[in-house]
């Protein structure tokens, strides 16, 4: 017999996010096993040849990150269970995080490029609800700014979306189709407003003013990684531009050093880490520019796993040290919670590429895999430089806390 | 603008769409579609409401937006007109539409807005989200439908329009672009006035009526759900050959 009572509302989410992973798990062991992919089509309307037609794609890429999305939000909603136990809106909260959940699987499941946007589009908007979540005026000034500048790639998204109609294919995304320049562009800025690469990178450390649980969700695995994604699924249509690789390469390494040399001197908790996120996008800007799509997705999963990791740490000292984020404040934090405290020096180990860490196999490889590539030596300083400062701030973030 | 509430809507949703509706049907029997004329005063209309756009961004009184807002959307509308093509065509009649069901809701709730704060000035809607979830919730839909995000009908209309004049250069098609990302400006700014701590001079008293909540309920449903309309019109366009 189940007290339906006792389950509160965002139980019953995490419960229904939980029972949603065996379909996704189950799926991918088919998709992976048959060695195939399917597409599902459902032609919308038709007019003088040119056709509205609403694709779901099923890989295992899109099926795999599907997967981890779950996983993440579905720990995400077990960790709001407490962290916004005290909090008026939480039904109000928990809708806003399903609806987040939901438009990154439109993202993830649709390669359409117009119907895209149902998913990207919601991302921005669910996300500038959810960082103006407390009301108060840093976060509502944060919430423009996030949502303007994911404006800027919904606006460039649509334009992509129309100006493929000059290519006569409305329907195209996935093919090998020479994709219009102009196209490429477009998508391309979009992606780096969404992934917060350099010009477009304030958004990134202001979004922190959402709720933690929120900003685990949005930092590690969701929004900031479907830039990367796009670029990921739209790879081969973009790998074909000969400046594609040099453009994506060098926003990388520009936003990873800008990010950890401002991280090295930030003194709050919360934004440390959304910074760190920041630099790890850019490594995986790095990794598309070598042209290495799939080394790139790989530590896309990885960074998200352990990144969560690491917000929902950083969410429960702040919680039990009475809602204050300076880390200088902090300290001694091994005695007082010590599986909180283990749980952060491991993800941040992870982070570092500390061996036979998760973070270790993709990060080593990206490395290495720069080593064979063509970019010029005295692009390896800062190669060199931007794996030194991961050290560095890790460091101090774990000295601070410990 | 300055006429009571029931004017204001009457006249965006159905009067505003009149001009329009003698413009679609001359449009058709116009002979000169593709003179110079025309891509002369469709620059001339762009650039227009990309000005209008920026014009929505210092306004303060609320109707006095929403009434620019319209400008911007009937703006858009006549560009996709006098491309003269199909699609543009079916994008101006998808935009008309959009707008008559947006526009007008807005202005309802501006007008609540004024009977909780007595005013309409944006900067002195604080906290108003907080006391009235629900029209919040209203507010933020029709907002979202104003700014074309992906369910509603002002999205596919602005689509059809941008794929219309997309043949005729580069720089046009920027500006398209540029009036959708101030689109967003404006319409967050008026979301965003409504929120954060409640002013001190509110009426807490007022509360929202059944007749209210219907009214706004008519306007949003429309907006998001007649999407699927675009079947029909393919239907109504075969009718015509």
């Amino acid at each position: 017999m189940i007290c339906w009572h006792l389950l509160s509302f965002s139980k019953l989410a995490a419960i229904g996010l939980f029972f949603a992973l065996p379909v996704l798990l189950s799926s991918l062991f088919y998709l992976v096993v048959s060695e195939s992919c399917v597409v599902l089509e459902w032609e919308v309307f038709s007019f003088d040849g040119l056709s509205f037609s609403f694709p779901l794609l099923l890989d295992k890429v899109s099926v795999l990150f599907s997967c981890v999305v779950v996983i993440i939000s579905f720990s995400v909603m077990l960790f709001s269970i407490r962290y916004m136990s005290g909090d008026i809106n939480l039904e109000y909260f928990i809708y806003m995080v399903l609806l987040f959940v939901l438009s990154m699987n439109f993202l993830i499941y649709i390669p359409h490029l117009l119907f895209l946007l149902l998913g990207w589009d919601g991302l921005g908007l669910t996300s500038y609800l959810l960082v103006i979540y407390y009301q108060n005026d840093k976060s509502l000034g944060a919430g423009i700014v996030t949502a303007m500048s994911n404006r800027i790639g919904d606006s460039l998204l649509i334009l992509a979306g129309c100006w493929c109609f000059v290519g006569g294919i409305w329907v195209f995304s996935f093919s090998f189709y020479n994709f219009l320049f102009f196209s490429g562009l477009c998508v391309f800025i979009g992606a780096m407003t969404k992934s917060a690469q350099v010009p477009f990178s304030a958004w990134l450390p202001a979004a922190i003013a959402a709720p933690t649980p929120v900003s685990s969700l949005v930092h590690s695995s969701t929004l900031v990684t479907a830039g990367v994604y796009l670029i990921i699924r739209f790879y081969p249509s973009l790998s074909v531009h000969d400046y594609f690789f040099y453009f994506v390469f060098y926003f990388g390494v520009v936003t990873c050093l800008m990010a950890r040399l401002s991280a090295l001197y930030e003194n709050d908790l919360k934004k440390v880490v959304a910074l760190s996120t920041l630099s790890q996008l850019g490594v995986m800007f790095m990794a598309l520019g070598l042209g290495f799509p799939m080394l790139a997705f790989f530590h896309l999963i990885t960074h998200a796993l352990f990144k969560a990791l690491l917000f929902i740490c950083a969410g429960t000292i702040i919680h039990s040290i009475q809602n204050n984020q300076d880390i200088r404040l902090m300290g001694g934090l091994w005695s007082c919670m010590p599986v909180t405290c283990t749980s952060l020096n491991v993800a941040n180990l992870a982070l570092c590429g500390f061996p036979f860490m998760a973070g270790f196999y993709s990060k080593d490889l990206i490395v290495e895999s720069f080593i064979y590539s063509s970019f010029p030596v005295r692009t390896s300083i800062l190669m060199i430089l931007r794996v030194c400062l991961t050290g560095g701030y890790r460091v101090r973030l774990s000295m601070f806390t410990l | 603008m300055e006429a009571p509430v029931r004017g204001s809507m009457i006249l965006a949703g159905i009067l505003l769409k009149l001009g329009g509706y003698g413009l679609l049907k001359v449009f058709p029997l116009c002979v000169f579609s593709y003179s110079e004329i025309f891509s002369f005063l469709l620059g001339i209309n762009l650039w227009g409401v990309l000005v209008v756009g920026l014009v929505c961004l210092c306004r303060v009184d609320m109707k006095g937006l929403i009434a620019y807002s319209s400008v911007i959307h009937m703006g858009i509308m006549v560009v996709g007109l006098l491309r003269g093509s199909v699609l543009g065509y079916l994008g101006a009649v998808l935009m008309m539409i959009a707008h008559g069901f947006s526009s007008p809701g807005m202005f309802s709730l501006a007008n609540f807005n004024y009977e909780v704060t007595g005013s309409r000035n944006v900067c002195l809607q604080k906290g108003v989200s907080f006391l009235h979830p629900v029209r919040s919730l209203f507010w933020f839909l029709l907002l979202a439908a104003n700014m074309s995000a992906p369910p509603s009908l002002n999205l596919v209309s602005e689509v059809l329009v941008c794929v219309s004049i997309l043949k005729l250069g580069g720089l046009l098609f920027f500006v398209v672009g540029l009036v959708t990302f101030f689109s967003a400006g404006y319409n967050l700014y008026i979301y965003s006035c409504q929120q954060g701590q409640v002013i001190p001079f509110v009426n807490f008293g007022n509360s929202m009526s059944s007749s209210f909540m219907l009214s706004s309920f008519m306007h949003v449903i429309p907006v998001y759900l007649s999407v699927f309309s675009v079947f029909y019109f393919y239907v109504w366009r075969n009718s015509l050959n």
